[in-house]
Parts: structure tokens; sequence; C-alpha cells
């Protein structure tokens, strides 16, 4: 055929659902994640956490394998405070990946000016957020709440109903810590990846922001004698909260209530930064 | 001026330029002078009437090795040495460099030492004022006689050679990983998370480390918590038998000259590769 008869034709093949449309991003998104080998590695080496837990759980409750080590059953206490260990184990390991995926979701859309490509189509703001911040929220996901949940109910499968029934507060506790820790990746993730739009900077802007801020309300803490530094520490507030609910309160700091307004204030500063700069027109004056 | 030298200048004073009056540098001011804000307000607004200069000294010690040393001067050493090679690859405009009849090894000579001015006079210079903040509360004569007739003067001058010794260490570490790897932020993280279980690391693989050779050039330790809470980050305060002053020096110097001398001989390999990052 020749070249000149090759014309404009729309797209006549099916077309994706609007609801589900954001899920294109996402699968075009985690293709392009997982092409790093790397990165490949380190996320499944988030898994060796969760898997050594299952296995302590079942091994807690295996009598004739602790008999042979001298043991008895449940020689570990399973209990809040071992659930928010892991959680925040995890959590590390989740900011630690969010500090990696999270500045290739946006910032190369940026640079390249490729946000007016993704918005000339039926495809508004809010759905290419939540199509990048998908990709950052199931792997967050897949490596703190599945994870989670899954040792809560192989222990309950272990022991039994009653401890489940006992112990359904754990399961909720775990399902909305998670929830929390991971709208609060996601936004930060993205946040950092439109804000400084270089891949590397951004990546370390997201490790140093946990660290530096621990850090300095460390510093306003020790030096001004008071607590309200512990606002500015991420970390501190998604434990407090995380804490209040497994049941398992941090005694010190901030109360729940108090730290799960400075993450509500705090995601709230991430969503206007987010708006602010993923926009596609900029006027000159 | 013998030829070599006069190419090392020359990147200095371009380099220099770039570190200290770049829009993107910023940060790295407010990360080292950070400390000084709520030193420099606790002067101003708060109650300083029955405080001890002696708690004060406790905890600016812990400030110093908690805060400064291994967040601020690490992440500072970030952006500031990455910058140098990465940086320039980001911005496109290495290859004018390499273009250039300038030896490999002369260039990241002369980028690691504009690094290193850029560094040690902004972090050392932040420790002077959060030195200023933390302390100029008290009476005129009682901070004279401690610092002239007490430890106040010796004690300075180690938080200023322990800063001036994270850069030099770190900031050669950082240079070395923005020539050799594409994403600097991978050796980044794994130093980071290394310094940081140095507390939990036998007393052998502790010295495998930058964290524990400064820690022994600080002139007050501090001492690990009781109470953890079951935190991690409070694994980042832990007592060490510190090496003597002299050999941790000595071992950092050595330290940042190999690794540059590595990176200068890497650096032979260098290619651009402008990619979409």
């Amino acid at each position: 055929m020749a070249v000149y008869k090759r014309t404009y034709r729309g797209y006549s093949g099916p077309l994706t659902s609007p609801t589900w449309r954001f899920t294109v991003l996402q699968r075009y998104a985690f293709k392009a994640v997982f092409k790093s080998r790397l990165l490949l590695i380190g996320y499944v080496a988030c898994f060796f956490a969760p898997l050594a837990l299952i296995c302590a759980l079942y091994l807690n409750q295996n009598a004739t394998l602790l008999a042979m080590v001298g043991q008895k059953t449940g020689f570990m206490k399973i209990d809040a405070a071992l659930f928010l260990n892991f959680l925040s184990v995890q959590g590390v390991l989740a900011g630690l990946v969010t500090a990696f995926v999270g500045p290739s979701l946006v910032a190369p859309d940026l640079t390249n000016g490729a946000l007016s490509v993704y918005l000339a189509r039926p495809f508004s703001r809010s759905e290419y957020i939540l199509g990048k911040g998908m990709v950052l929220g199931t792997m967050i996901g897949s490596i703190t709440l599945l994870p989670g949940l899954l040792a809560f109910a192989v222990q309950s499968s272990l022991v039994g109903w009653t401890w489940f029934v006992d112990n359904l507060y754990l399961g909720v506790g775990i399902t909305l810590s998670c929830l929390v820790l991971i709208a609060v990746l996601m936004l930060m993730g993205l946040a950092m990846s439109a804000f400084v739009r270089w891949k590397i900077v951004a990546g370390a802007l997201i490790l140093a922001s946990f660290a530096a801020g621990k850090g300095f309300a460390a510093v306003i803490n020790e030096v001004m004698r008071t607590k309200i530094g512990y606002f500015l520490d991420v970390q501190h507030l998604l434990s407090t909260v995380s804490g209040a609910l497994l049941h398992h309160p941090v005694t010190e700091g901030t109360s729940p209530w108090a730290a799960a307004l400075a993450l509500v204030v705090f995601c709230g500063f991430l969503l206007m930064l987010i708006n602010r700069k993923l926009r596609v027109c900029e006027v000159a004056g | 001026m013998n030829l070599w030298k006069r190419q090392l200048l020359a990147i200095i004073r371009i380099d220099l330029a770039r570190t200290f009056f770049s829009k993107r540098g910023i940060w790295i001011y407010l990360l080292a002078l950070a400390p000084a804000i709520p030193m420099f307000g606790h002067w101003i607004f708060g109650n300083t009437e029955n405080e001890q200069l002696g708690g004060d000294a406790q905890i600016f010690a812990g400030i110093f090795q908690f805060f400064y040393l291994r967040i601020a001067i690490f992440f500072g050493c970030v952006g500031i040495f990455m910058n140098l090679i990465r940086g320039e690859m980001l911005d496109k405009s290495l290859h004018f460099y390499l273009l250039g009849p300038v030896r490999r090894e002369v260039l990241v000579a002369g980028k690691f030492l504009s690094g290193l001015i850029a560094s040690i006079t902004i972090f050392c210079g932040a420790v002077l004022v959060q030195w200023v903040g933390m302390f100029a509360h008290y009476s005129p004569d009682l901070l004279a006689s401690y610092m002239f007739s007490g430890p106040g003067m010796s004690h300075l001058i180690s938080y200023l050679l322990a800063a001036a010794l994270a850069c030099i260490g770190y900031g050669s570490v950082f240079l070395w990983a923005g020539v050799r790897y594409k994403n600097p932020l991978i050796p980044a993280a794994m130093i980071l998370v290394w310094e940081g279980a140095n507390g939990l690391l036998p007393a052998m693989l502790k010295k495998i480390s930058i964290i524990y050779w400064l820690k022994s050039v600080c002139p007050v330790s501090i001492p690990a918590p009781k109470n953890n809470d079951g935190e991690i980050l409070s694994l980042l305060i832990f007592d060490i038998d510190p090496a003597p002053a002299m050999v941790a020096v000595v071992n950092l110097l050595l330290l940042a000259a190999f690794v540059t001398v590595w990176a200068g001989i890497r650096a032979r390999r260098l290619e651009i590769g402008y990619g979409t990052d």
C-alpha cells in the first residue's frame, strides 16, 4: 500500500470499562517497574521476614518438632506486640520499596512532557494518580497487608476458632494499619516524584524524609524539652496509630487521635502537592 | 603552573559555584542548619533559667551523633557528591568535561575536592552556628570558663574534626558510587542500612563502617537507651569501644584516599548514556 493511503482510522477494538480504566496504567507501570532485576530481587527479599514468621508460627504449635529441641508448644507469645513488630519491619521495607519505585512512576512523564498524552485520552487526572498510585499500593500491600493477614490466618487455623474470635481485633488492626501505611507511602511516593522530577533525588528525598523527620523530631524534643517534635516524625505517627489499632499503645509521644489527625493533615499536604504539580497546561504570564 | 593543577583549579571553580549557589542545593543548607532552628528557638523563646551547661553539652553530643553525623551529613553528602558526576549526567552536561583534554583522574580529583570544600564549609559552618545557638544563652563568664578553662574548646574542635572527616569519608564513598552505578541510590540505601545496623554488628564488623571511626573522634559518648520501646531506630545509639582518635583519623583518610583513587580508575571507563532519568 502506498504511504499516502495510510490515513487516520479511529480505534475500533474493545474499550476498557471507564471504572477500571486506571488499571491500564497500573499494568504498564508494573511492567516498567519489574524491568529492573535488582528491584525484583529486593522485592522478593521483602518476603523473607513473612516467610520466617509463618514458619515460626507453625513451629510454635508443632509439638513433635518442639519436643525434639526440648520445648513445649506455645514457647513464643503470639500477641499484638509480635504483629506490631512485624508490621514495623515490613513498614521499613515498604519505605525502601517506595523510595525505589515511587520516583519512576510520575517523574519521567513530567520530565518528558508525556502527561498531556495521557490526559488527551478519556482519562482524568484522578484516574492517572490512582493508576500510578495503585502500583505502589499493590506492592506495599503485598509485603505488609497480605503477609500480615496470612500470618493471622495461619495462627488462627493452628490454634482454633476461639483464638480467632478472641483476637479478631488483631486482624482488623493489621488491615487498618496497613491501609494507613499504604495511603501515606503511596501519596509520599507520588508527591516526591512529581515535586522533584529527578528519579534519584526523589528517591533520596523519600529516604531522607523518614530519617531526617525522625532525627529532627528528636532534636526538637531534646532541645526544646517538649513533645511536639513527634508530629514531624511520620514513623512515630504511624506506629502510634498502629499501636492503638492493635490494642498495644505506644507509651511515649502523642495520643493516637492526635497522631491520626497529624497523618490526615500530612496526607492532605501531599495531595495538595500532587494536585499542584500534575498540571498539563502552564500559561506563561 | 602545572597543567594538571590548572585543570584541577578550573574544575573546582566551576563545581564550587554549582554546589554553593544552585537552587537544587538549598535543601542541603536546610539539612545542615536544621538543628540550629530549635536551638535558637529555645534560646529566644524557651525557659533557660534552670538549665545546666553540662546537660546542654550532653544534648549537643546526642544531636551531633544521632542526627548530624548519621542523617544530616550522610544525606548532605549523598546530595553533594552524587550530584558531581551523576547529576551532570542527568543535566546532560558531563560530555563537556569528557570532551575536554583533561585526564579522567584529574576530573574526578577536581570534582571530589570541590565537593569536599563545599561540604566541609557548609557542615562545619553549621556546627559553629549550632554551637552558638546551644550555648549562647549562658552568661559570658560561665561560657568563657567552659570554652577556655574547661573542655569547651577541645570539644568544639573535635566536633568540627568529626564533621570534616564525615564529609571526607561519606563524600569519597558517594563519589565512587556516582561514578560506578547508574542509580547510586541503591548503594546509598545499602550504606545507610549498614551504618544504621552498626550497633548490632560484632566488634570486628563494626570497624568496617565510617560511623564507628567517626564516633571514636566524638568527645562525648552517648549512653545506649535503656527503654527502646521496640523502635528500630533506637539502634542508632550504641556504646562502642572507641579507637584512639588519631587511628580513627588516619583510617578515615586512608579509606577516602583509596576510594577516590578507585573512583578515578573507574572513571577511565566512564561512558555517557544520557537516558530518560
